[in-house]
């Protein structure tokens, strides 16, 4: 091994060390904030939709929901894959979901038979 | 880092009052190291960055579940490897629908202008560890770069021994007859 160079490292933006501390604490109240925000926001919804469900007048069935909707328009091909994924706020999560459930992951990344290593 | 200031900063941490200002103190002692084994693996700073984030916001989330049976140190590296190879997985998967080589954009990110010294040795290297398959690079690295003991190594990455002493030692072989033929 001393036939090989030493390898030197990167080079790294100026001052990315300073701030990266405090962008991991700022993420990680943001997370915890979201967190409670979802359970409030869940709570709200089922709560609505009980009140909804106990006071609303009978559905008219011709109304078809948003997501019927979205269906109607994927089903008649008036919308293509690349419409889709173009309207989409995060359309690698759409393909990352999709490579998923063609190449489903197997149990942890180190289980491999050792002799494949090399 | 000794075994005492591991305890310190676990103490801060598992400590209401002080868990924030100790998990501050955690990410200080370790960034470095948590970047640059990230940083080395997957070559580009924006994703180096995000992944090392990752990192530390994922062991913040399980801190609670750390028993102690490895040091923090290992267990946040394991963390860190974790997340490298897994954005690698899913990077050459999404590659795998496109007519781009993975392997290629890699390379040539390398040649780009600021991310290497003008050094041609150094670039050959870098190029020629970046041919192996991801895992023995990481175990190259964690050897080579980091000086890690074997047994470390085993910790972090649930590998024997035996294994990772035989992927290191045709790592360097390969590394060297790359070299050689260029």
């Amino acid at each position: 091994m001393g036939k090989l160079p030493k390898i030197e490292e990167f080079k790294i933006p100026e001052g990315y060390f300073e701030q990266l501390p405090d962008q991991i604490m700022g993420s990680i109240k943001t997370n915890r904030t979201n967190t409670w925000m979802r359970y409030a926001a869940t709570i709200a919804l089922f709560l609505s939709a009980g009140l909804w469900v106990l006071y609303s007048p009978q559905i008219d069935s011709e109304n078809l929901s948003m997501d019927d909707e979205v269906n109607l328009y994927i089903d008649s091909q008036y919308w293509t894959a690349e419409d889709i994924l173009s309207m989409a706020e995060n359309p690698d999560e759409i393909l990352d979901q999709i490579i998923n459930e063609e190449f489903p992951e197997g149990e942890g990344l180190w289980e491999q038979e050792e002799q494949t290593w090399f | 880092m000794k075994e005492t200031d591991e305890k310190e900063i676990l103490a801060l941490i598992q400590n209401p009052t002080s868990m924030e200002f100790g998990y501050r103190q955690l990410i200080l002692v370790y960034q470095k190291r948590v970047y640059h084994i990230i940083r080395r693996m997957v070559l580009i700073h924006e994703d180096a960055d995000d992944l090392t984030q990752n990192t530390f916001i994922k062991a913040y989330r399980y801190i609670d579940k750390f028993h102690g049976n490895s040091s923090l140190f290992t267990w946040l590296y394991r963390i860190a490897t974790n997340e490298a190879l897994s954005f690698l997985e899913k990077k050459k998967k999404r590659f795998f629908f496109s007519i781009d080589d993975h392997q290629e954009k890699m390379e040539s990110y390398l040649d780009q202008p600021g991310n290497l010294s003008g050094d041609e040795i150094q670039n050959i290297l870098q190029k020629a560890i970046l041919k192996l398959p991801d895992k023995q690079r990481l175990v190259f690295h964690l050897k080579y770069q980091e000086d890690l003991s074997y047994q470390e190594m085993s910790e972090i990455t649930g590998t024997s021994v035996g294994a990772l002493k035989a992927s290191y030692h045709h790592a360097v072989k390969k590394i060297e007859e790359s070299i050689k033929s260029e």
